[in-house]
């Protein structure tokens, strides 16, 4: 017990200093939806990149990626390479939606859409679409943050109050700081990340009897662990090829990560970002692992994989590196959450709020935008709270990405067709929708032995040019159209709409 | 396929072609379920050390077009005044 007095006094005063990062934000922020969502468009390479490391590197990485090896094997890294799809998706779509989102002032993900294919339905769609889908994400690091919290202290610290005390954190700095300080505090988590599991992992190596004995360990053990489909047979060729796709398109859809496209200082800043993204994660996916497969020689026989890396660490770290790794697990999911309550309170003021209450200024949206913060953790943490017990991390998470997969054949036909329409784009996504739920909620989750992610985003795909290439497309989108093309094609940047951009009333 | 202040249409086309063969092709079962064995290599997991070699290649690679596409591209420019619709 008292060991754990010790982990909550490093918490409590790691959550202090995230506190003061978001009170120094909340100081130097002038309160506009550009200032305030988008920290001024002028973040600069390494704050950049750790917020953008740091989003991604959730509890996930901590929890999910360390259990999944544990149960699954070293076909976890479908989901590494899914990160590197995502980086290079920066310079097919981050750098282009830098050059639009300067010259058009977007602020949120359906600015886009909403101005490429001249559509207040399709922003409204989307809008409500990430609030939905992304809810479950903000549960999955709540439930792993939580049970993480409730297993560490045996108990002392229930799952409802280790959650709850998660969520009144990340409500205080993030609805203080925005996102100039949400990138600070990245910053900091995302160092604190990187460096405490690998302090972990060298400790537990060294009970294993370093990495050439663990593996000739796990080989002796389960060789299936450390070959694809793996024990259980899980990652056969097209769950690897649906679960990567699912999941590395989703990372680039995701509002949080869309939103990132346009807070670069220049375009090359969101260029670097293609292979430094993938250097990150794949430094960090290597210590995860082998967190997971010492498990398996250390605490064989868990009821759940996720349980792993808590168990791991009670029983062979010392308290002080326990403690540390505790606070690199809380800046891992919050820096996740922080970014994502941050992107969809942006998207409900300006998507939602602003159409319904055209009459509404600047400042007002921004308070309005501090309160959706409130509302949107809130609801996560419910959803992480329901959901603890049945779904493992990985898969929670995997079920957010998959949903947002969906937009992904719009944003490319967006930027790169220009016969595609708002008729296309809304069946398209109507149908990704109706595939998604219907094959990921409700069952079976494989089709054809493929995950059925893939067979939203396929459906998607599909309707979009269809319905695009039989229906007619309006004067006014093909204005819009032209306009995107030749803002991309143009070295110039202006912003040619910027009351349009901005036009609240 | 669109033009870019970065690159022409054929290096867009490029950097499309090398994502699919990249993600569809070189890191998927074909060649990982060639090269993925349950015995070691050099100590270390073959499939694992693949993955490892590939992403090196990846990241080596990637960086070399970002620094090509910083060269070749035009210098990027403020512009006060509203630029004419559709120009």
């Amino acid at each position: 017990m008292e060991d754990f007095i010790i982990i909550l006094a490093g918490l409590f005063a790691y959550i202090l200093v995230a506190v003061y990062i978001g009170y120094r934000g909340y100081r130097s922020t002038t309160h506009t939806l550009e200032d305030y969502f988008l920290a001024g468009r002028g973040l600069t390479v390494i704050l950049l990149f750790f917020t953008i490391y740091a989003t991604y590197q959730s509890a996930y990485m901590y929890i999910g990626v360390t259990g999944f090896t544990y149960t699954h094997g070293v076909g976890i890294w479908y989901s590494n390479v899914a990160n590197l799809l995502m980086g290079f998706m920066f310079l097919l779509i981050g750098v282009p939606l830098w050059k639009l989102g300067k010259n058009f002032g977007y602020i949120t993900q359906a600015d886009f859409f909403a101005h490429r294919f001249d559509s207040d339905i399709l922003r409204l769609i989307i809008a409500l679409w990430m609030v939905l889908g992304l809810t479950p994400y903000i549960g999955s690091q709540v439930l792993a943050t939580g049970r993480a919290l409730s297993t560490i202290s045996e108990g002392a610290i229930s799952f409802g109050l280790a959650a709850a005390l998660y969520v009144i954190t990340v409500i205080i700095y993030t609805s203080l700081g925005g996102l100039r300080g949400v990138a600070w505090t990245d910053l900091v988590q995302g160092l604190l990340m990187l460096v405490f599991i690998w302090v972990g992992i060298f400790i537990i190596l060294g009970e294993v009897g370093g990495i050439g004995a663990l593996f000739e360990k796990v080989q002796a053990l389960n060789p299936e662990l450390l070959s694809i489909p793996g024990p259980k047979g899980l990652m056969t060729p097209a769950a690897w090829l649906g679960f990567m796709l699912a999941d590395g398109l989703g990372c680039i859809m995701w509002i949080q990560g869309w939103m990132r496209f346009y807070v670069g200082k220049t375009w090359k800043t969101m260029a670097m970002m293609s292979f430094l993204v993938p250097i990150g994660t794949t430094l960090t996916f290597l210590p995860a692992m082998l967190i997971g497969l010492s498990g398996t020689v250390l605490a064989p026989g868990l009821t759940s994989g996720d349980q792993v890396f808590p168990t791991l660490m009670i029983n062979y770290l010392p308290v002080p590196v326990t403690m540390a790794i505790i606070v690199g697990l809380f800046a891992a999911s919050m820096s996740t959450v922080d970014s994502l309550s941050l992107a969809l309170s942006a998207s409900i003021s300006k998507d939602i709020y602003a159409r319904i209450q055209p009459q509404t200024d600047e400042k007002r949206l921004v308070r309005m935008g501090r309160l959706w913060i409130i509302a949107v953790i809130v609801a996560g943490g419910v959803v992480g709270y329901a959901a603890a017990g049945t779904y493992i991390v990985v898969l929670l998470t995997l079920l957010s990405l998959s949903l947002a997969a969906i937009l992904f054949p719009v944003a490319i036909a967006g930027i790169y067709w220009k016969g595609a329409n708002k008729y296309g784009s809304i069946a398209g996504i109507i149908a990704g929708v109706i595939v998604g739920v219907k094959t990921l909620l409700f069952g079976p989750e494989f089709y054809l032995g493929v995950y059925g992610g893939l067979w939203a985003i396929l459906a998607c795909a599909i309707v979009l040019i269809i319905v695009s290439l039989i229906t007619p497309t309006s004067e006014k989108e093909k204005k819009a159209e032209q306009k995107i093309s030749n803002a991309l094609a143009s070295p110039v940047i202006t912003l040619m709409e910027v009351e349009e951009a901005y036009k609240l009333k | 396929m669109k033009k870019f202040w970065f690159a022409g249409k054929v290096a867009v086309t490029l950097l499309m072609l090398y994502a699919i063969v990249l993600f569809l092709i070189i890191y998927e079962y074909p060649i990982l379920g060639a090269v993925d064995s349950p015995t070691l290599t050099a100590g270390v997991p073959t499939f694992i050390l693949f993955i490892w070699i590939v992403n090196t290649c990846y990241i080596i690679v990637t960086a070399i077009v970002v620094y090509w596409m910083f060269s070749n591209a035009k210098k990027i420019e403020w512009k006060a005044t509203s630029q004419k619709e559709g120009a």
